[in-house]
């Protein structure tokens, strides 16, 4: 282990959990917030004063003072990002989806293959101590034979560039099937062979999908249900949203429900009651992670085929919708 | 930093893996009279030394401080023999059995010069920790009425000197005190405080209590603690106050749960590894308290704030016993 101060950037602050990374660069020892990148200059200067660093009006001198980049763009912006990233030799982390079609991802991690550095995609539940503990009990057979999963990450309507089709590539199934493929795809360590799905717009105003449902088969027979919908109030729901898992098998059951570890606000002035979550901060423990793979040379924690594996369950969810029969995931 | 155990008994096996995982710190021995396999087996596991007495111990010149956990009528005694011997101390909560035992062992560490802290964790559990801030951010506005609960199943051991009130002061002076550093912290002294419970009902293995507090702020208190349960670990809190509610259950906030069917013979099937936080709040605490050996800043709970928390127990010991509400003077 070296003492090696990890330089860090960030491109682009379109995506909010941009905030949550920044905020978690600044805590850790060992890692400097060297600079913003933003393809909207205004915003990104109104960052680069927020988090105390340097605003970068160019990607490739930002690229050029750093060890490496945080891609927290609008989804089809991460290809040009992470290229651009690779072109430079910068190890880079992508937040999730790592792409909105396969051939993207796969391009992308052949890139940052050629180049030698790291790939990493942006799952931070994998750092939830319930997830940790859920993959140990399945592993070890507590559980006996996987039989069926149930999955939900509902959420509220993140808006914005969400909502435009060219930007974020697809809605709700887009944004949400990924973070519990990729705990599925790593507790079983397993991926998808067929999925069925269901899409709808039924609560905003919006030109993608807010709902669906899918209905998945893991190629080791497992089945899975994964609800992606946008479904919780935005006015009144007391938090962004959930991750939960429920796990039959033959020796009895398991839930897990990530973000439960709440103090519950009730609070005149905002009318809405609040969850104050006190759980771990899962995107601190995930950069911090990620910044020692770096440091030390090791290969990303969570890879950009782990992120390509989720990918790949959204695009035939997509097909399935248009056919209205399963279809074949890869 | 080298660490000696005195006590091996659940609480010390607590504090010395936690010990063990600090960085700078290291468990170089354990003394217990009467020592139990669990503490034996700990023992071998880290490296350490068995020892039988204490004061074989606290020779010792390469020991730099010591953890207390030891039944709390014996805290007294040995923290002012580790003073003496220049040793830093971590005493398990409650501080003392009375309060003249605890103002005596605030003198001795003063005079020889070394640091005293105590185990009041609670201040370290994250939604208590949350509560305490967001109180301190004027999210409910002026609090006016608190409520607080804990406990669970009578700690039965073989051996175990719980049920002895001449020795751990029961309910009130073993669990209830969590619940009265928290509050001091939060919302300030207290003015007097009225009591009812199980202490004379002449119940085995059963006590349990309810206190009323007045704070000087205004505000009213309500804390319950028991050890009549069948079974299970139960905390919550409501704060009210002029401008919104804030509360928690631990029923409530579970992130992983198993349920699982018997095994083929009949026998219960044994649960897997719960699941809770990243960095669970016993290591906090103790990374705090190292820390503060080593000359940094002061843990959360200050050894005067044990002593704080004591009176107000025994206080409320005192009104259980006279059937009167006790005042403090200003």
């Amino acid at each position: 282990m070296s003492e090696q101060t990890i330089r860090v950037g960030i491109a682009s602050f379109a995506h909010l959990h941009a905030m949550s990374y920044a905020h978690a660069v600044n805590q850790l020892e060992g890692a400097t917030l060297t600079g913003i990148w933003d393809e909207d200059p205004e915003r990104g200067q109104k960052y680069a004063a927020q988090f105390n660093t340097t605003f970068y009006s160019d990607l490739d001198s930002l690229l050029d003072a750093i060890d490496t980049v945080i891609v927290a763009s609008a989804n089809v912006d991460h290809k040009p990002l992470v290229l651009a990233a690779a072109a430079k030799k910068v190890p880079v982390l992508c937040e999730k989806p790592l792409a909105t079609t396969p051939a993207d991802a796969r391009e992308m991690i052949e890139a940052c293959a050629k180049a030698g550095v790291q790939l990493g995609t942006a799952f931070p539940v994998r750092y939830s101590d319930a997830v940790r503990k859920l993959r140990d009990a399945v592993q070890s057979g507590a559980l006996g034979q996987t039989l069926m999963i149930r999955g939900t990450n509902r959420g509220t309507y993140p808006g914005g560039w969400f909502g435009q089709r060219e930007k974020s590539g697809g809605g709700a199934v887009m944004d949400h099937t990924v973070h519990v493929a990729d705990i599925v795809g790593w507790i079983w360590e397993c991926d998808f062979a067929e999925v069925y799905a269901e899409a709808a717009t039924r609560f905003h105003d919006t030109e993608v999908d807010d709902c669906g449902m899918l209905l998945a088969t893991l190629a080791n027979g497992v089945t899975l249900s994964l609800d992606p919908s946008w479904s919780r109030p935005n006015q009144s729901f007391p938090t962004w949203g959930d991750v939960t898992l429920e796990v039959t098998g033959t020796d009895g059951v398991a839930s897990i429900d990530v973000f439960n570890q709440n103090n519950e606000l009730f609070n005149n002035q905002t009318v809405r009651a609040q969850w104050q979550n006190w759980g771990d901060n899962l995107d601190y423990l995930m950069i911090k992670d990620w910044v020692e793979a770096i440091r030390d040379g090791k290969p990303a924690p969570i890879s950009g085929e782990d992120g390509l594996r989720a990918v790949l369950l959204v695009e035939a969810a997509y097909r399935s919708v248009e056919s209205h029969q399963p279809e074949k995931v890869g | 930093m080298r660490f000696g155990m005195i006590g091996a008994g659940g609480m010390a096996r607590v504090h010395a893996s936690v010990l063990n995982n600090i960085p700078g710190a290291e468990v170089v021995a354990f003394a217990d009279p009467q020592m139990p396999p669990a503490g034996r087996e700990l023992a071998q596991q880290l490296g350490a030394d068995i020892l039988t007495s204490p004061e074989e111990l606290l020779a010792r010149s390469d020991i730099d401080a010591v953890v207390v956990a030891v039944p709390t009528d014996l805290h007294c005694d040995l923290v002012v023999q580790a003073a003496r011997a220049g040793k830093h101390v971590m005493c398990e909560k409650p501080l003392a059995r009375t309060v003249e035992q605890g103002e005596r062992m605030l003198q001795e560490v003063e005079k020889a010069g070394v640091k005293l802290a105590v185990g009041h964790v609670v201040r370290y559990f994250p939604e208590y920790a949350a509560a305490n801030a967001s109180v301190a951010r004027g999210d409910v506005g002026v609090p006016g009425v608190i409520r607080a609960t804990r406990g669970g199943a009578f700690p039965a051991r073989p051996g175990g000197w719980f049920g002895d009130f001449a020795r751990s002061g029961g309910v009130v002076l073993d669990v209830m005190i969590h619940e009265l550093d928290w509050l001091i912290w939060t919302f300030g002294a207290v003015e007097r405080v009225y009591a009812r419970g199980l202490l004379n009902a002449g119940l085995p293995n059963k006590d349990m209590a309810m206190a009323v507090l007045r704070f000087r702020s205004g505000a009213i208190g309500y804390v319950e603690a028991t050890w009549a349960r069948p079974s299970g670990f139960y905390t919550s809190f409501e704060i009210a106050g002029s401008g919104g509610l804030l509360r928690s259950n631990n029923q409530n906030t579970g992130t992983l749960q198993f349920s699982l069917f018997p095994n083929p013979d009949g026998t219960p099937r044994p649960a897997p590894r719960g699941a809770y936080l990243h960095d669970e709040p016993y290591t906090v605490q103790m990374r705090d308290i190292v820390r503060w050996f080593k000359g940094g800043p002061e843990p959360r709970t200050s050894a005067a704030d044990g002593l704080e928390a004591l009176k107000l127990a025994l206080a409320i010991i005192e009104s259980i016993g006279t059937g009167k509400a006790i005042s403090f003077a200003s």
